[in-house]
């Protein structure tokens, strides 16, 4: 059967832009006027989009494009259940090992059983997402969650878009984002295109973007998502080594090569003592809330400072409960030489394997200590 | 801001209502100018100025040569595209200039130090500078009437729908469509939303989806078996092709939905018969400027196969350097050009042959389309090197690795290419026409819906944005 002739010059259908055959109909009159049908078009429209799309969330499986859900759901099949989880950016994920720290604890007559919950790149958003999402099924033994505080309050710019971000951007993960945003104190422009982004990501989670896929290839080979992303992690640490990504190799052999600046920053951080930086405005507010909420689900947190390059430790008021909290500082390269060592190192911010393991132990120590202190009091 | 982002279809809808709630053309105009002007100072405001300072330039010499009392026609001419090319040419070709003759005189053993400029490239100039010597051109020629409204001219090379990715315009189909108050009543809403439909699903669902293969496989193309290579091979001629005329379709309906008609620029181009063909089919606003501007008159009353043959391999040079700085598109560019000059002479041998003639315009599509294909390396490829690995495995089934991409994206692929086929011999235009209005908008947006789904996380900018 011949195709219908398709000119450049007169357009893409062959012949100048014409009404439907429905509509030419001779004789007929139209009943309602147009501006109406249009309206009653874009009605339906809208009403079968927003069905179709809320019919399909139900039905296709989640886009797991995520590590921390990928996570969440490791630590809810597990019928052991665990007493502590460690919560924050790439200075937990890579930077503590559950269990070197759970080996520690059981040592110091305190055995516990801990999970990794941390993801690179972790801003605060996403910190109060997952802690909502653990707080909807707790795990059963749990009673301790460490929170690093080394975590950014506005999200980096390159990972908008990503399936990780558009999955924690629920209606309250995105107020909280843009109230953060506002809160930012950066140029009107920046926060402009950040707020947009956030709506955007936020747009893109309700409409399902990526899922269909992620449900296909689920359908076809019974992977892809969730399982993928935990491959060579053990209780979700997973420690940065070379041939982990080119990015990372990359950062490792520009510590090696200016080492000598690397060892004069640890020499400066030494000689500063530790500034502790009042948390204000809409940051101090949302993480009081985080505390307290976790409180009142019998959840204790437990705060610390990991071993990085900044003496600045954000200090925050009490919760509701009127207790101030610890925190544990390790970014102290006088109390923790060995943190701070060359050998212990990936690049200047991240531990590597050993330092990771080093570093969980003396996190089990402290903890332990305190622990021993709040009993005897 | 990319067409399929949701910034875009906010900025659309916004575009669109205030567009059709203005009553004059004048002020339709100059509302669309400025929103063109806001899109593109979205990509780079410092480059607002290049084009505003190209299109004055144009619009001052056209104005010169439409003037009866004009002496020297010919150096006004030379005003304009010795201007515009002198802009491609800085801001696209400087440092491939440099380094070109850089190592060319390292090869001689002559030594040369001088050093490339960090240089950025204004999104869009190869289109829009190509779209404003059109019309200089034209009324050179005495085809086109130039015009003193400024306004119509600004519009014409700035109008975002094809502003940074083609469709290249022509001003004699695209400035009498600026003189006449555009009516809502006149504009095929469905056609227009189902072309941007079917360019959305082209470029976010199947173009992006087969993105992360190619990068994969091209990024180490000696690792891979041969049968990878095809699948490789494969993935990019579907995903340029779902990229650029899922780009073109969006284009063609954003434009359509303001009432404007722009021209078609892939006609199903795989499904070509023979070479000659896949050029009246594949980026035809760009294939079409090269023959009016540059093929003709190079052979324009020349005579004789020589100046033909130099003319078609010069026109496929260029047009390869047009899509990037770097000896690989002009490779790609003389490929074609090479198979260009073949076609005509085995046209010539195919009368006398007879029943084998027929037999080779049956074998012809799948020929066109392997070469198409091999061109496709050469276009991809970063490197002569990899260039050459991609090409043994591909064309000699050679290669020394072992690593396999998934043969499940040959199906894909295979599936991808039946539903084009059947497109192509279908009148799909009429089964979706005949559905009630109504019905039609319930249907559109449950495939909005299901579209949606599939459209991976993170975008990826469109790969003709280089150029």
């Amino acid at each position: 059967m011949p195709r219908a002739h398709r000119s450049p010059e007169t357009g893409f259908l062959g012949e100048p832009f014409k009404v439907s055959p429905f509509e030419a109909l001779p004789g007929s009159a139209r009943r309602i006027p147009e501006w109406l049908h249009h309206a009653l078009c874009v009605c339906i429209f809208l009403a079968a989009f927003l069905l179709a799309t809320a019919l399909l969330r139900d039905l296709v499986r989640p886009a797991d494009r995520s590590l921390v859900s990928a996570k969440l759901q490791e630590i809810e099949a597990d019928p052991e259940g665990y007493d502590v989880l460690f919560l924050g950016n790439s200075h937990v994920y890579r930077g503590v090992d559950a269990r070197a720290f759970d080996a520690r604890m059981a040592e110091l007559g305190h055995p516990v059983r801990s999970y990794n919950l941390g993801g690179q790149a972790m801003m605060f958003p996403e910190l109060d997402f997952t802690v909502r999402a653990l707080l909807e099924r707790p795990p059963s033994r749990l009673s301790w969650l460490f929170l690093d505080l080394s975590f950014g309050w506005v999200i980096d710019q390159r990972n908008f878009g990503s399936g990780r971000v558009i999955w924690w951007h629920d209606l309250r993960a995105l107020w909280l984002a843009c109230r953060l945003v506002l809160d930012s104190g950066r140029p009107w422009t920046e926060r402009l295109e950040f707020l947009t982004h956030h709506l955007a990501d936020y747009a893109s989670r309700l409409t399902n973007q990526g899922r269909g896929l992620d449900y296909v290839r689920w359908r076809l080979s019974g992977r892809g998502g969730s399982a993928d992303e935990l491959i060579g992690h053990d209780r979700g640490f997973q420690e940065l080594a070379i041939g982990l990504a080119d990015a990372a190799d990359q950062r490792t052999r520009r510590f090696s090569a200016f080492l000598a600046r690397y060892t004069k920053w640890v020499l400066d951080l030494s000689k500063k003592p530790t500034e502790f930086v009042p948390l204000l405005g809409e940051p101090a507010h949302r993480m009081r809330e985080l505390l307290t909420r976790l409180e009142e689900h019998g959840i204790r947190p437990v705060l610390y400072m990991p071993p990085y390059l900044k003496n600045q430790v954000p200090q925050l008021a009490s919760t509701a409960s009127g207790r101030t909290e610890t925190v544990f500082l390790f970014n102290q390269p006088a109390c923790y030489p060995q943190l701070y060592q060359a050998e212990q190192r990936f690049d200047a911010n991240h531990l590597n394997g050993a330092g990771a393991r080093l570093f969980s132990t003396l996190l089990a120590e402290e903890f332990a200590r305190s622990l021993e202190q709040t009993s005897s009091d | 801001m990319l067409f399929v982002e949701y910034r875009f279809l906010v900025f659309f809808i916004v575009v669109l209502g205030v567009y059709w709630a203005l009553r004059w053309n004048v002020a339709r105009k100059i509302w669309l100018l400025a929103t063109s002007y806001v899109f593109y100072a979205g990509w780079d405001w410092r480059f607002l100025g290049l084009i505003i300072a190209s299109t004055l330039l144009d619009y001052t010499v056209a104005w010169r040569l439409s003037l009866p009392r004009t002496v020297h026609r010919r150096r006004w001419l030379m005003v304009s595209v010795v201007g515009q090319l002198t802009l491609l040419g800085f801001f696209k070709y400087c440092n491939f200039f440099v380094t070109s003759l850089r190592d060319f005189l390292h090869f001689l053993g002559v030594p040369f130090q001088l050093g490339t400029l960090e240089i950025i490239l204004p999104v869009g100039i190869s289109f829009y500078t190509f779209q404003t010597l059109s019309y200089t051109i034209d009324v050179y020629r005495g085809t086109l009437k130039g015009t003193k409204n400024l306004l119509d001219i600004a519009l014409f090379v700035a109008f975002f729908p094809q502003l940074v990715a083609g469709p290249i315009l022509r001003a004699r189909a695209f400035l009498p469509q600026l003189h006449e108050c555009r009516r809502y009543a006149s504009v095929d809403v469905r056609g227009c939303l189902v072309i941007f439909l079917i360019g959305f699903v082209k470029k976010a669902c199947i173009s992006d989806n087969l993105a992360p293969l190619v990068d994969v496989y091209f990024a180490s193309p000696q690792t891979y078996t041969a049968l990878s290579s095809w699948i490789g091979v494969l993935a990019y001629a579907v995903q340029i092709y779902c990229d650029f005329s899922g780009y073109s379709d969006m284009a063609i309906g954003c434009a359509g939905l303001l009432g404007y008609r722009l021209m078609l620029n892939f006609d199903f181009p795989y499904l070509a018969r023979n070479i000659s063909e896949f050029w009246r089919r594949w980026h035809i606003s760009l294939s079409s400027w090269l023959r009016d501007y540059l093929y003709y008159p190079m052979v324009w009353n020349r005579g004789g196969k020589y100046f033909v043959y130099r003319g078609l391999m010069v026109t496929m040079l260029l047009g390869g350097l047009w899509h990037g700085a770097a000896w690989n598109f002009v490779i790609w560019g003389g490929l074609h050009g090479v198979a260009l000059i073949f076609h005509r002479e085995g046209v010539r041998l195919l009368e006398r042959l007879r029943w084998r003639a027929t037999l080779l315009k049956g074998l012809g599509p799948f020929l066109t389309f392997y070469w198409v294909c091999i061109a496709w390396i050469f276009f991809r490829s970063v490197g002569a090197e990899r260039s050459w690995t991609v090409l043994k495995a591909f064309v000699l089934f050679r290669s020394d690795g072992v690593r396999e991409l998934n043969p499940a994206w040959l199906a894909v692929i295979g599936g991808l290419a039946i539903v084009h086929w059947l497109n192509y011999i279908l009148h799909t235009e009429a089964m979706w026409r005949k559905v009630p209005r109504l019905a039609f908008a319930a249907a559109y947006g449950i495939v909005a819906a299901i579209v949606l789904a599939f459209v991976p996380t993170t975008y990826v900018p469109f790969i003709y944005f280089q150029f």
